[in-house]
């Protein structure tokens, strides 16, 4: 690819153009700035530069077939780009170390700055935080942490989930049961449903019945019951009266027929009338008979209890003595058997928890040591591979080092063998020619016997004999060149041999373990490192695990001795820690028993107390009622001796000493005046005749009145209304009955809803004592049905319950799927970075050692162009130990540092550009002022070189290059 | 006219899990309140309607595990329907097996569980309707599928309500369709199919899959329905007239998108005109076919970015294929081009898609490392776009 043509603004701003040979062009340019900005710009693919203050320049390129082959370059930036006073150290210290890194980075990516290693620092930093080795806080590492915590998640999850499954069992047979109970109820509800659409029917009927019974009563005379009764009284009392009034007249007329028959005096004339006991003592006396009587018994009673009760305190104490004491064990033993009982079962199942972990961690252990057997058969032998890939590596830059050096000595060796030989034909014709002359001088001399001519045949024998000296000596050079050439080859291949026989021991590993690069290898010793780690970490946490089993082994025996000491005391000794439970159980039963034993023990004593307080009371009553029937007793007495009764003393019971006095009275009384008495006892009669007729006279007038009053004529027409009354209550009585039976029956619900809720069940004549008994029957299975229902909540609250502030296992699984796609992602990124390292490394070191070589090569080419024969050696390989630019010049040639980093860079620039279609060459050539290394025809001569396979473009504000161009026949375009 | 209005439905796969779809819990949890939201809408629409009776062909469960708050959730629901009967064919997902909901749970009155090992028939309390049922169990179950009984001729409307796919000529299937549809039999409520469909009986029996009313994955996409069948009939209900109706449900749709690579830039409005059709939230794949580009995980980060502002949830599937110009060209000879080229190589070369894709990763990994070390990713190459 070639421009055939510059535009650039003219006079009067008109664009002008100047044509551009295929070969080297120089473009003077005299502002530095200008000439700056134009190789600057227009190397990084511009196809035009717009130059400030000075309008645009561009580049017309060249039509041909390339064009087409190429593409459109101008897109592209151009790599062949140099500027003159950076690569000749213009006003720089030369540095050699520089020439090499900017060398290095070239190759690597065809610019000076920067080179691969640090795209490959970054590749690691990105793998390094994607996760490579685990590094803590890398995404793979945290990515590792959640799924362990979201495993340990799921285990928890499935354990909730057996523990819910082993309930679901007795759940399923409460359902059943709940069913069968529903179904029951259902059918309960129906027939109880039909039995009272039955039994409301019936009761309604007879409501019905009742009620046109009552409505026969209407017309009817009617008289209640008490009206009635107050007739039927009203008419008892005047026929009563009747009687009475005849009854005591025919009193009286006996009375006069007695009192005039008789004659007799009265006995015991003049006698004191007797006096009675007055009632209200008398009364007195008799209560408190009775009240002394009645607290009598009551003491009796009190008594019997008493002793009962002391019968059954001995009982019940002989019970206590022969229960166990569970006051010594605890102020509360149930709770603490309990708690024994619950300490002992959770260390068991603590023990079993920790045999688990133990055996989980068993198994985990010997995975990873299965898993990582083949790693660890690797790296066993190595205890530090850090150590030992140092050494590796200081055996192999060793190895390399040395074999670099001899490649370096035979390299020079053979050049100077080869110089050398090259020098000997040209030294021997020289010789040759000069021994020729001299001998044409020699025969000219002897045949013209000239002596001048002695003199130029006495410098061509010291020339000859300095040839022939000279072709002697690079021989015997020759011959001991060849002789070291042929050492170094020894060595060369001695130093192979070595490489092949006695391979490091990391490179045998890597054999063995199939690791194409020494990256590989250490992932995979990072791997077996991280693994070996872990598995140390497994084994800790197992002999910790083992530690706190035996502490479980041996607390759980103690326990078992404590508890057993405990039960001993309740009389219960279990034989294992498996028994323990059902000793405490039963413990916690004699425990009740002798609770309940001394409750009641207390409960008696506390009667017993009650009954002797009572007992007490008594007593105290009995003593008071004792003392005021003495007090009355004595009153009594007082009478009786005044009225003459002296035989009282012989009497102590006070009841034998009133029946006795009474029947004193009455003797007393026989003595009186029979006439008298009859005569009081006429005008007695008399006068209650007169009282009876008034009464009869009234009740009469009122019997009357009350006939009127209630519309009756006679006593039957009141017995018949009555009857009515009587009939008609009973009807009504009838009804309300009816009524609540009905009420009661259908309890606020119409009839029709029975019957619809009966469906097609029936009954016959129900009443409402089958619907109470149904009623009933239903009640006992709603209280099942409820009771089913509260176990079968019960149980489901039990099923769910582990499940509780718990996410569910569709969660953790979806969490997991989606940890696991991000961490095979993840990995895939990893892998990607490494497989892009391992690349790049493999790439670098590879092209690196080529391009090294082959521009040293190039270089040597351009120098021996230029007449600097030299001899270089270039190592560009990242890990070059040493001196990576060795330059041997030729004899007598002195290459200045500058000028050495100009042909390196041209050389690689040559090399590096496309080989098919080679971009032009951009030189900023501003220096400035500055003094360049090298003649400026030097310069031009090294460019001609290379202006002679693709096209050079020099721009230059420099006078004397822009000379040094003109005289070296370069075109030269003025800008 | 007399009608009696049926609805049908199946497959709801409730309390599911979406691991399958690689989405986290909580997504999950949301696509979780979309099938409740479903299941939800259908007992709306039951009671509004009204529905006489409620058919559940199966799959109503994603398994016998079923959490506590859907399942408190369902029980009220579906007692909320009363007096509308709810008759319920277990399926494939959810057996009636002993550690089975069905087998657990007390379930309302109103709800009529269908056994497995024979048929079952349930006739309704007040409507001249007979619900014929079978449920799933939980072990395989071997040989011949038990034989539907012979319809009486009572007047009555038969309908049964199955889970399973028939057998064709193409795979055995679960039952065979022939000996369950009849003339007796005016309607046969079908479950186990992911999309609606009718099948063709071969006699008067209508019969229908209503598919899953919520799409769980890709392979459901767009809206998803239940039924809504009604029965007319004048005198006799034997012969009814039937209309089968079928009703949007879903709650999330399951949409899919093609787009090549070179559309990805411009994926938004593409991506928006899919969102204005209908305002439903959507997860959504999206295949990324044509040419693959040099710089695909870019690609498709850049779609996921887009995708996932307008969607639930967005996964990119890279269906793309590797050009044969896949690297561009190489113009210099520098370590860099020379990695591209050798890389470039074997990714054309590779037969095996899925390595010459790592190697290709590879290659992107390193093309970005370099420009974000500040280096043009074309120094010295003309790359592909």
């Amino acid at each position: 690819m070639t421009y055939d043509a510059l535009t650039y603004p003219g006079v009067n701003d008109t664009p002008a153009s100047a044509p551009l040979a295929p070969g080297g062009n120089f473009i003077y340019c005299p502002d530095v700035y200008v000439a700056r900005t134009l190789a600057g710009g227009l190397s990084s693919g511009g196809a035009a530069v717009n130059v400030q203050g000075y309008g645009a320049v561009s580049l017309h390129r060249a039509e041909g077939p390339e064009t087409a082959a190429g593409g459109d370059s101008f897109s592209c930036p151009a790599i062949a780009h140099v500027r003159l006073d950076e690569a000749l150290f213009i006003e720089e210290e030369p540095d050699l170390d520089r020439v090499v890194r900017e060398l290095a980075a070239l190759v690597d990516l065809g610019r000076t700055d920067r080179d691969l290693s640090v795209v490959l620092a970054r590749l690691d930093r990105h793998a390094e935080s994607l996760g490579r080795g685990r590094a803590p806080g890398s995404l793979l590492a945290a990515l590792q942490a959640r799924r362990e915590a979201l495993q340990a998640e799921r285990a928890a999850a499935e354990q909730a989930r057996d523990a819910a499954g082993a309930v679901e069992a007795d759940m399923r047979l409460c359902r059943n049961r709940f069913a069968q109970l529903a179904a029951r109820r259902k059918q309960l509800r129906k027939t109880l449903h039909a039995a009272v659409a039955s039994c409301a029917c019936a009761l309604q009927a007879r409501l019905s019945l009742v009620r046109e019974q009552i409505e026969a009563f209407r017309e009817a005379p009617l008289l209640d019951s008490r009206d009635a009764a107050a007739v039927k009284r009203k008419e008892t009392l005047l026929e009563t009266a009747k009687l009475q009034c005849e009854r005591t007249r025919e009193e009286i007329q006996d009375a006069r027929n007695t009192l005039e028959n008789l004659t007799e005096e009265l006995p015991g004339g003049g006698a004191a009338p007797r006096v009675e006991v007055p009632d209200e003592l008398r009364y007195d006396i008799l209560a408190k008979l009775k009240s002394i009587t009645e607290v009598n018994t009551r003491l009796d009673e009190v008594k019997n209890q008493v002793e009962d009760l002391d019968g059954q305190i001995c009982q019940t104490q002989a019970t206590l003595s022969a229960l166990p004491d569970f006051t010594r064990i605890a102020p509360n033993p149930v709770d603490w058997l309990n708690q024994l009982s619950s300490s002992l079962k959770t260390a068991v199942s603590v023990r079993y928890e920790e045999e688990a972990s133990r055996e989980q961690l068993r198994r985990q252990i010997d995975d990873r040591r299965v898993a990582g057997a083949a790693e660890a058969l690797l790296f066993a032998d190595i205890d530090n591979f850090a150590q030992a890939m140092q050494e590796h590596e200081a055996r192999k830059k060793a190895a390399e080092s040395k074999a670099a050096q001899v490649r370096e000595q035979l390299h020079l060796d053979r050049g100077l063998r080869d110089n050398l030989r090259e020098s000997v034909p040209g030294l021997a014709v020289l010789g040759l020619g000069c021994a020729l002359f001299l001998l044409f001088i020699l025969g000219v001399y002897f045949s013209l016997r000239q002596n001048p001519l002695l003199y130029p045949a006495g410098m061509l024998a010291i020339t000859v004999a300095y040839f022939a000296l000279r072709l002697i000596r690079i021989r015997r050079q020759v011959v001991r060149l060849t002789q070291r050439v042929a050492e170094h080859h020894a060595e060369l291949d001695l130093l192979a041999e070595e490489e092949k026989q006695g391979a490091s021991y990391v490179e045998k590993i890597m054999a063995r373990a199939g690791c194409a690069t020494v990256r590989e290898l250490e992932a995979r010793y990072d791997k077996y490192y991280a693994n070996v780690l872990h598995l140390r970490s497994l084994e800790e946490q197992l002999a910790r695990q083992e530690q706190s089993l035996r502490e479980s082994e041996e607390r759980i025996p103690r326990l078992f001795e404590r508890i057993c000491a405990t039960l001993a005391q309740v009389d219960e000794h279990p034989e294992s820690p498996d028994d323990v439970e059902r000793c405490v159980g039963s413990a916690i039963g004699k425990s009740r028993v002798y609770h309940d034993t001394v409750r009641r023990l207390a409960d008696l004593r506390n009667r017993q107390q009650g009954l002797l307080g009572r007992r007490r009371f008594l007593d105290k009553e009995f003593a008071g009622l004792q003392e005021e029937l003495a007090v009355m007793e004595k009153e009594l007495r007082r009478i009786m001796r005044e009225n003459g009764f002296y035989d009282e003393s012989a009497f102590s019971d006070v009841d034998t000493l009133l029946t006795e006095y009474y029947r004193y009275l009455d003797a007393a009384k026989e003595n009186l005046s029979r006439k008298e008495l009859l005569t009081r006892r006429c005008r007695a009669l008399e006068g209650r005749l007169r009282e009876e007729e008034a009464l009869a006279l009234r009740h009469s007038e009122e019997f009357r009145a009350l006939l009127e009053e209630f519309g009756l004529d006679n006593l039957d027409a009141v017995n018949g209304a009555a009857e009515n009354a009587a009939a008609l209550n009973g009807l009504q009585a009838e009804s309300r009955d009816l009524k609540t039976q009905l009420e009661e029956v259908l309890r606020g619900h119409p009839a029709e809803y029975y019957d619809l809720e009966a469906g097609e069940e029936a009954f016959e004549d129900a009443d409402s004592a089958l619907v109470e008994e149904r009623r009933q029957e239903l009640a006992r299975c709603d209280a099942e049905y409820e009771k089913a229902l509260r176990e079968y909540q019960s149980l489901r609250e039990e099923r769910y319950r582990p499940f509780a502030n718990r996410r569910g296992l569709n969660e953790i699984e979806e969490d997991m799927a989606a940890l696991e796609i991000e961490e095979t992602g993840c990995r895939r990124r990893l892998a990607a970075a490494a497989r892009a390292m391992a690349l790049m490394e493999e790439m670098v070191t590879l092209w690196r050692n080529r391009h090294g070589a082959a521009i040293a090569g190039r270089a040597e080419t351009l120098l021996r162009e230029m007449g600097m024969p030299a001899t270089i050696v270039l190592d560009l390989a990242p890990d070059a130990s040493g001196d990576a630019l060795l330059v041997e010049p030729g004899a007598g040639v002195e290459i200045a540092p500058g000028a050495l980093n100009l042909v390196l860079r041209l050389a690689a620039l040559e090399l590096l550009g496309r080989q098919d279609m080679p971009e032009p060459l951009i030189i900023d050539g501003t220096l400035q002022g500055g003094k360049m290394p090298l003649e400026a025809h030097g310069m031009f001569r090294l460019l001609g070189g290379i202006a002679a396979r693709r096209q050079v473009l020099v721009f230059s504000e420099d006078a004397g290059l822009a000379t040094a161009a003109v005289e070296a026949d370069w075109p030269a375009l003025a800008v | 006219m007399k009608r009696i209005r049926i609805l049908h439905t199946a497959d709801l796969y409730l309390d599911g899990s979406y691991a399958a779809l690689g989405v986290d819990a909580a997504l999950g949890n949301r696509l979780r309140m979309a099938q409740l939201s479903v299941f939800n809408r259908i007992v709306d629409r039951a009671k509004s309607w009204p529905a006489d009776a409620v058919c559940i062909a199966g799959n109503l469960f994603d398994g016998p595990w079923v959490s506590r708050t859907v399942m408190d959730y369902v029980l009220g629901a579906l007692e909320q329907l009363a007096p509308a009967r709810v008759y319920i064919a277990p399926g494939g997902s959810d057996p009636y097996a002993p550690d089975s909901p069905y087998a657990l749970e007390l379930w309302p009155e109103n709800v009529f569980l269908f056994t497995p090992g024979a048929w079952q028939s349930c006739a309704h309390d007040s409507l001249p309707l007979t619900v014929h049922g079978l449920a799933a169990g939980g072990g395989t179950v071997a040989g011949a599928s038990p034989s539907f009984p012979e319809l009486p001729d009572d007047g009555r409307i038969h309908v049964a309500v199955v889970h399973g796919v028939e057998q064709d000529g193409r795979s055995p299937g679960q039952f065979n369709i022939a000996g369950i549809a009849r003339d007796g039999l005016a309607y046969l409520a079908l479950g186990g199919r992911a999309g609606m469909a009718a099948v063709d009986t071969g006699c008067n029996t209508v019969a229908w899959y209503p598919g899953t009313p919520q799409g769980r994955g890709f392979e459901q996409c767009g809206s998803r329905h239940f039924l809504e069948v009604e029965f007319a009939y004048d005198a006799d209900p034997a012969s009814p007239h039937i209309s089968v109706s079928p009703v949007d449900a879903a709650d999330v749709l399951f949409e899919e998108l093609r787009l090549t690579a070179d559309q990805a830039a411009d994926a938004g409005p593409r991506l928006d005109a899919l969102r204005e059709a209908d305002a439903r939230d959507r997860v959504v794949r999206v295949r990324l076919e044509g040419n693959r580009p040099l710089y695909a995980c870019e690609t498709k980060s850049m779609v996921l970015r887009e995708a996932r502002r307008r969607f639930l949830h967005t996964v990119v599937s890279d269906e793309t294929g590797i050009p044969a110009g896949f690297t561009g060209a190489v113009r210099t000879n520098t370590c860099l081009c020379k990695l591209v080229d050798a890389m470039g190589g074997k990714i054309i070369d590779e037969p095996d898609r899925d390595a010459a894709v790592q190697e290709a990763e590879a290659l992107e990994v390193a093309l970005e490392a370099c420009r974000d070390e500040g280096l043009t990713a074309d120094e010295g190459m003309e790359l592909s776009e």
